[in-house]
């Protein structure tokens, strides 16, 4: 019965949604920003120094070795997380009518991990359960003598069946009707761990890094960190988005970006006043097919506006539209955590986020309290909702100007500075495009 | 040609700018917002006794006691004048008007009073307050709308979405 409560909100674990931005004012203060910035540029800006930064400083080799400690009772940790998640979900715990299994993953994993990621670095990469769950294995066969797989360099198909994986996550978070129930998270979390743990043992732990969604799109995220770890394990600090040239200039990646842009704009028109009048209101399948429709839809939308501004570009500069999609791929990410940080912060500190805590202490609802947290009540007022309008508004303005420095810098690899901003005319149309909807969205909310 | 170039990249943008602007001031269709109805000077007694004896049934089926960390902690029932009166119709699970939004201020007491002709619950979402209705027989509730944003009422047994409620 209660199964059914929560289908209305599309990203459905939240029971509250943000208020609507003043949008006049938000919307022009965002379009003078993403013109004065373009414009600017063609002064100051007129060699790439973003790749040559991108080395970074090097903590040496010393702190890596730290790190690597302090790594392994955090992979526990993480493990336990996960299993205790599962674990929760699968017996169909509830405290109220919260469940910690959907808010694991929904929120601390999906929201959490991508901001972490983006300020922290590729933590996933120590976090991840898969990996965990996958270097065990190795270890127990090789104990059994048993042979083992060598991780090759690459596996075909590239980066689809991360591109794949997440267009799956996101049909179950925002377009599914029971895609918040136990027993659907559940099920996910064990489909989804056969799927990558099944992978490893046919293709080697290099599937990981091809399939595992959230593993290829927080890796993409935390290119914009302004740390990292180079190939020898030093720890290194580099300027922040100098990172994103390092991106790999390949189509899958740039479908990894284009689905969870798209996913998430249509979670915010889903969540927005204009979806009912443009579908109805419905219910059980019909919702779930008339969702996955519209996610299709805009995500297509996003990718042809992206495919569009690329083929302008590339009659600019006598390139093909594919070259130029893939060259200026990286210049996305900025923007898809923008959209995250905007649609999701008020989920992640407030509701979402404290009741993750609150049944971390209390997963099974038998009344344990292992952390203290059982007995926190959610507190509403932990940001004001000025706050919360200034956070989106900022977070969806920063990320398109980031978007617009960083294509900027590789456009001026291979022409100045005030051809550059000539060019790229038709990418600034696609930005201010893709930022005024984000905009416009969050003000129908 | 460089120096017309910028002057051409300036032009553009201000172009931009300019049709952006119109765009942007020509959107003006806020006035769907249903304004919820001033509080009469004084409201029906019944309404304020109903509402406690209906808001301690949760809807959810427990049977251990609700003092161990449910979440509507935070949802103040009051017993009291409300400073604005909601009324939604329901007709076989949706709402006669269709799906509307009501904006409240922030700590206002508000009472929602739904009128239905089928035996069903109201749940409003975030406040996790649930108000029962029967045919002929009017589901009341008065709280204080101290959490702000946006909130989703729905009945709870048919999952239709029935009022939407926006404290600011």
């Amino acid at each position: 019965m209660t199964a059914e409560l929560h289908s209305v909100l599309a990203h459905g674990v939240g029971a509250r949604g943000d208020l609507p931005l003043p949008f006049y004012l938000f919307g022009i203060g965002a379009a003078v920003a993403l013109m004065a910035t373009f414009i600017s540029l063609s002064f100051f800006w007129h060699r790439a120094w973003l790749p040559a930064a991108a080395t970074g400083r090097s903590f040496g080799l010393a702190f890596g070795r730290v790190l690597d400690v302090v790594a392994v009772p955090a992979r526990l940790a993480s493990l336990g997380l996960f299993v205790l998640a599962l674990a929760s979900s699968v017996s169909g715990a509830e405290v109220g009518s919260q469940r910690f299994g959907p808010l694991t993953v929904y929120v601390a994993l999906w929201v959490g991990m991508a901001m972490v990621s983006a300020v922290f670095g590729d933590v996933w990469r120590v976090l991840n359960p898969f990996e965990t769950i996958a270097a065990a294995i190795e270890w127990t066969a090789g104990k059994l003598g048993l042979p083992q797989l060598d991780d090759t360099d690459e596996i075909p198909g590239g980066y689809w069946p991360a591109a794949v994986a997440l267009f799956w996550f996101l049909l179950f978070e925002l377009c599914y009707h029971e895609g918040t129930t136990n027993e659907a998270v559940g099920g996910a979390m064990i489909a989804y761990t056969v799927g990558m743990v099944g992978g490893s043992a046919v293709y080697g732990r290099r599937w990981l890094r091809q399939a595992d969604g959230f593993g290829v799109l927080f890796s993409l995220l935390a290119k914009m960190a302004p740390i990292y770890r180079d190939s020898i394990g030093a720890i290194r600090l580099r300027p922040p988005l100098s990172g994103l040239t390092t991106v790999a200039p390949r189509i899958d990646l740039l479908a990894v970006l284009l689905v969870v842009l798209g996913g998430t704009t249509f979670d915010s028109l889903a969540g927005s006043t204009l979806w009912p009048d443009l579908v109805g209101t419905h219910r059980g399948w019909t919702a779930t097919g008339i969702n996955t429709a519209g996610m299709i839809v805009v995500i297509a939308i996003m990718a042809f506006l992206y495919y569009l501004g690329s083929l302008a570009v590339g009659w600019f500069t006598e390139q093909s539209a594919s070259e130029v999609a893939r060259r200026f791929a990286h210049s996305l990410v900025p923007i898809v955590l923008g959209y995250t940080v905007a649609h999701y912060f008020s989920l992640l500190v407030l509701d979402g986020g404290q009741n993750f805590l609150r049944l971390l202490s209390n997963p099974f609802d038998r009344g344990s309290n292992w952390f203290g947290s059982a007995d926190w009540a959610v507190n509403f007022f932990l940001v004001s909702t000025d706050a919360i309008a200034w956070v989106q508004f900022l977070a969806i303005v920063l990320g398109h100007i980031a978007a617009v420095l960083v294509a900027h810098d590789r456009a001026v690899e291979t022409s100045d500075a005030s051809e550059a901003t000539w060019t790229q005319r038709p990418m600034l149309l696609v930005m201010v495009f893709y930022s005024v909807v984000g905009l416009w969205l969050l003000q129908k909310a | 040609m460089r120096i017309a170039r910028i002057r051409a990249t300036c032009l553009f943008g201000l172009a931009v700018l300019i049709a952006f602007t119109i765009a942007a001031c020509g959107n003006d269709d806020d006035a769907a917002v249903p304004p919820p109805t001033a509080a009469p000077a004084a409201t029906p007694e019944t309404s304020a006794d109903d509402s406690e004896e209906t808001a301690m049934d949760d809807g959810h089926d427990h049977d251990h006691d609700h003092s161990t960390g449910d979440d509507h902690d935070h949802a103040t029932l009051v017993d009291a004048v409300p400073d604005a009166t909601i009324e939604v119709e329901v007709a076989g699970g949706k709402p006669v008007d269709g799906v509307q939004r009501f904006q409240i201020d922030a700590r206002d007491t508000v009472t929602i009073i739904v009128n239905g002709d089928t035996t069903d619950e109201l749940h409003i979402h975030g406040y996790d307050l649930v108000v029962g209705f029967a045919p002929g027989q009017p589901g009341s509730i008065t709280f204080e709308a101290d959490i702000p944003g946006i909130f989703e009422a729905e009945t709870h047994h048919r999952g239709d979405l029935v009022m939407e409620l926006e404290v600011r």
